[in-house]
């Protein structure tokens, strides 16, 4: 049985697939510095038999969840010490595991630190930014807008629809054979074919392209590979512990919706500093202003009008990020098809990292794991 | 910074684009070398989690030792890294850094392809797998690689292959863009498939080489022996290459970085050119050569290996083989090109330009990177050559 290029993202095949991308992949490395590492104090808790209501709608405890083999690492940070670390499929602590659409909250974060730095001016028309954008219906959508998905598009994203047209996409990355031949082959004209419907600004309409245009707006703003921003922004100053890679189309175009791959503990450690306000280590990585305005400016109403609100009421999302606004903590996550997620918790002081192969891109399994993030919240938190 | 304008802009224009089908050759490999998983998915080399084996530093100024060039016009260590696209070049001297130079935008961190240094580093793999007992230099490989049977490999030994010594109906012409190379490329991910409905795969396509003269008879240079090494590795461990040379080699040697060898379709490494590793790194292979095995504390190859390669060179072969008249007095071994010079002086050597140049009677190691215009040039292989050998008798 052989995983290539465009099964990868199948069961079986996800199970080893999803931390051996760049064995199927064209990536870019992103340097985790020369410094010393962010350590992570480690010391053995109770929260292995903490129960919640499984997938079946029976109970389960994270040590049955964890021997299924869909869950390839989750690691719990409780006040900056990990109380919980485990690894399935494989999967070893110096292997960096496919991100999907969580890799969109990287870029996130890094127009927070771009703006801030004068780099990034978050009211300009993406189309100056990038001129391959001209013409596209991302013309006239502000980097703002395409930071929050408020982009007017005609556009399908269901990962249940093979021919939708984010299926499309899925195949000009190359991560999925042709939808039909000659459809795009590159992600830029994959874009190139995205329809305009105005206006920009409206609700919350979840597309993964835009997160590549947010991606290659940062490129552009820069000069600098997403990769290498990621390095030089985040992942060096944070003290990450492993390199991480980027998978990238075959015209070279960083692919910054998905295409992030990076350790559990890494993850981790990202997700802690977002937990923080803004600090790894006690050293400013984003901005604590960009933070707060993550968790408390996302529009509800945009969200409430937009495409997830059926499936997740009473988030918003925000600089690609989502928060869970009816939750009295207000927690911020980022999320991936088929279970990519890392959850910051500042009121309980409690990062998560989750990472998986589930079977489906929008997986039941999410709503197991929802849950298991809120046992864990409650076990460690107890309010 | 680079000295070319590759890949500068987002997105680079058509004309400035690197991509897999010109990356190879010149001026694309100015860029591609030190992004090869850019272009061809790889498999991490993990470095592991312990300290950096630590080289001390010292400054010496190598840059005005002199030389005579192929034209007999003299010139200088500076010169020579002038003339020849240096990437990079790390100098070590009785175990001190005495000089790390990099060039044309390459970092000490970022990895650059080996092409056939990667050879001596798969070499060493074996090396260390026959003192564990799990491989015999002597021994045929059909008993663990079966599918090569009806090939050209199926009655030669694990040494013939080692050598360069195995009769294989194979011309190593790196410029022909037809032909059994051309596929060679194809099937191990390094240029566009032809057929893209078939694009094949590196092993299937070992297995399609037709047998040519007798084995063990003449050095006959044909890389895909070394992809061949690569599978025997992986079939006598059970284990992924790229995972067996971080277990054995990277993790004990103490490498200061991660590495990576490119794969093809089938996640099968090109283990006769494939790797990519930082320079500082590559050194340190070449200085635990200079110590007969031993690196950061610890006997990591074997030091009858390394003697073995040094010293065990097929003479006859090599005479009666296509080297012989560039240089009479050589011999190759386990993937090392022995000089034969005053100095015992052998080497590993990649297409346009990579070296890893060890010097026993100088105790000097000199890694060298390179985006040549050509891949093998005999004007410049003599340039190297004697550059080196100057180096080394200022040294000695």
């Amino acid at each position: 049985m052989t995983v290539t290029p465009t099964n990868f993202q199948d069961r079986p095949h996800s199970a080893w697939g999803f931390h051996h991308v760049r064995e199927l992949h064209p990536t870019a490395q992103v340097w985790r510095g020369a410094g010393p590492v962010w350590d992570l104090p480690t010391q053995t808790s109770d929260l292995e038999d903490v129960t919640f209501e499984g997938a079946d709608g029976q109970s389960t405890t994270l040590t049955a969840m964890m021997a299924e083999p869909v869950h390839d690492g989750l690691l719990v940070l409780h006040k900056g010490t990990a109380v919980y670390e485990a690894y399935g499929n494989g999967m070893r602590p110096q292997d960096p595991h496919i991100l999907m659409s969580t890799t969109k909250s990287f870029a996130g974060s890094l127009a927070g630190i771009l703006a801030e730095q004068g780099v990034l001016d978050l009211n300009a028309d993406v189309a100056d930014l990038v001129a391959d954008l001209k013409g596209t219906a991302y013309g006239g959508a502000t980097v703002r807008q395409v930071l929050d998905m408020r982009v007017g598009l005609d556009y399908s994203e269901d990962y249940t629809d093979p021919k939708c047209d984010f299926a499309y996409m899925d195949a000009a990355c190359g991560w999925r054979p042709p939808v039909e031949p000659g459809a795009p082959d590159n992600l830029l004209d994959h874009i190139r074919t995205i329809r305009s419907a105005p206006p920009h600004g409206g609700a919350f309409h979840y597309v993964s392209p835009t997160a590549l245009v947010m991606g290659w707006v940062l490129e552009a703003a820069t000069g600098e590979t997403f990769a290498e921003l990621v390095s030089r922004l985040i992942w060096q100053p944070m003290g990450a512990e492993f390199d991480g890679d980027l998978a990238l189309d075959r015209c070279h175009r960083s692919q910054t919706e998905g295409g992030l791959n990076v350790t559990l503990r890494d993850l981790a450690r990202f997700g802690e500093l977002h937990r923080l306000g803004g600090t790894a280590n006690g050293t400013r990585i984003v901005p604590e202003a960009w933070i707060t305005d993550i968790r408390e400016n996302g529009d509800p109403d945009a969200w409430d009008a937009g495409t997830m609100a059926d499936i997740m009421p009473g988030h918003h999302y925000r600089a690609m990020w989502y928060t869970n606004r009816s939750h009295p903590h207000r927690p911020m996550m980022t999320m991936g098809a088929f279970g990519q997620t890392v959850y910051a918790d500042p009121v309980a002081e409690l990062t998560i990292a989750k990472l998986s192969s589930f079977p489906n891109a929008g997986d039941e399994l999410f709503g197991e794991m929802f849950r298991c993030l809120q046992a864990i919240t409650d076990a460690l938190h107890g309010d | 910074m680079p000295d070319h304008d590759l890949m500068q802009t987002f997105p680079a224009a058509p004309e400035k684009m690197v991509t897999l089908e010109n990356w190879r050759l010149p001026p694309f490999n100015r860029w591609a070398y030190q992004h090869v998983s850019e272009l061809v998915p790889s498999a991490q080399i993990w470095h592991g989690v312990g300290p950096a084996w630590a080289l001390p530093r010292a400054s010496m100024d190598l840059g005005d030792i002199a030389y005579t060039d192929h034209t007999g016009a003299a010139a200088t260590f500076n010169q020579y890294l002038d003339r020849h696209e240096t990437d990079g070049i790390c100098v070590i001297h009785h175990g001190e850094i005495i000089a790390e130079h990099y060039r044309n935008g390459l970092q000490a961190h970022r990895p650059h392809i080996l092409m056939s240094v990667s050879k001596s580093i798969t070499a060493l793999v074996i090396g260390i797998l026959v003192e564990h007992g799990k491989l015999d230099p002597a021994a045929g490989i059909t008993h663990l690689i079966p599918e090569v049977a009806g090939s050209a490999f199926g009655d030669c030994t694990l040494q013939h292959l080692l050598d360069m010594t195995a009769g294989v109906d194979f011309t190593e012409d790196y410029l022909a863009d037809a032909g059994p190379i051309t596929e060679y490329r194809e099937v191990s991910n390094w240029k566009p498939s032809s057929n893209p409905a078939n694009p094949g795969d590196l092993r299937s396509w070992l297995c399609t080489l037709k047998k040519s003269g007798e084995h063990g008879a003449a050095f006959h240079y044909v890389s895909p022996c070394t992809d061949l090494l690569g599978w025997v590795i992986e079939r006598a461990t059970g284990r992924p290459y790229a995972e067996m040379v971080s277990e054995l080699l990277w993790q004990p040697m103490g490498a200061e970085f991660d590495g990576y060898v490119t794969v093809d379709r089938h996640g099968a490494p090109r283990t006769a050119g494939g790797v990519c590793l930082c320079l500082r790194d590559l050194a340190r292979v070449g200085q635990m050569m200079l110590e007969n095995g031993q690196a950061n504390g610890r006997q990591v190859v074997p030091q009858s290996w390394v003697a073995d390669s040094r010293f065990n060179g097929d003479k006859a072969a090599w005479a009666a083989g296509e080297s012989a008249a560039s240089n009479p007095a050589g011999s190759y071994r386990n993937k090392w090109w022995v000089m034969g010079d005053g100095h015992g002086a052998y080497t590993g050597i990649g297409v346009f330009g990579q070296y890893l140049w060890i010097d026993p009677v100088a105790s000097l190691v000199i890694a060298k990177f390179a985006s040549e215009p050509l891949p093998t040039d005999d004007n410049v292989s003599l340039d190297t050559a004697r550059c080196f050998q100057a180096v080394g008798q200022a040294l000695a």
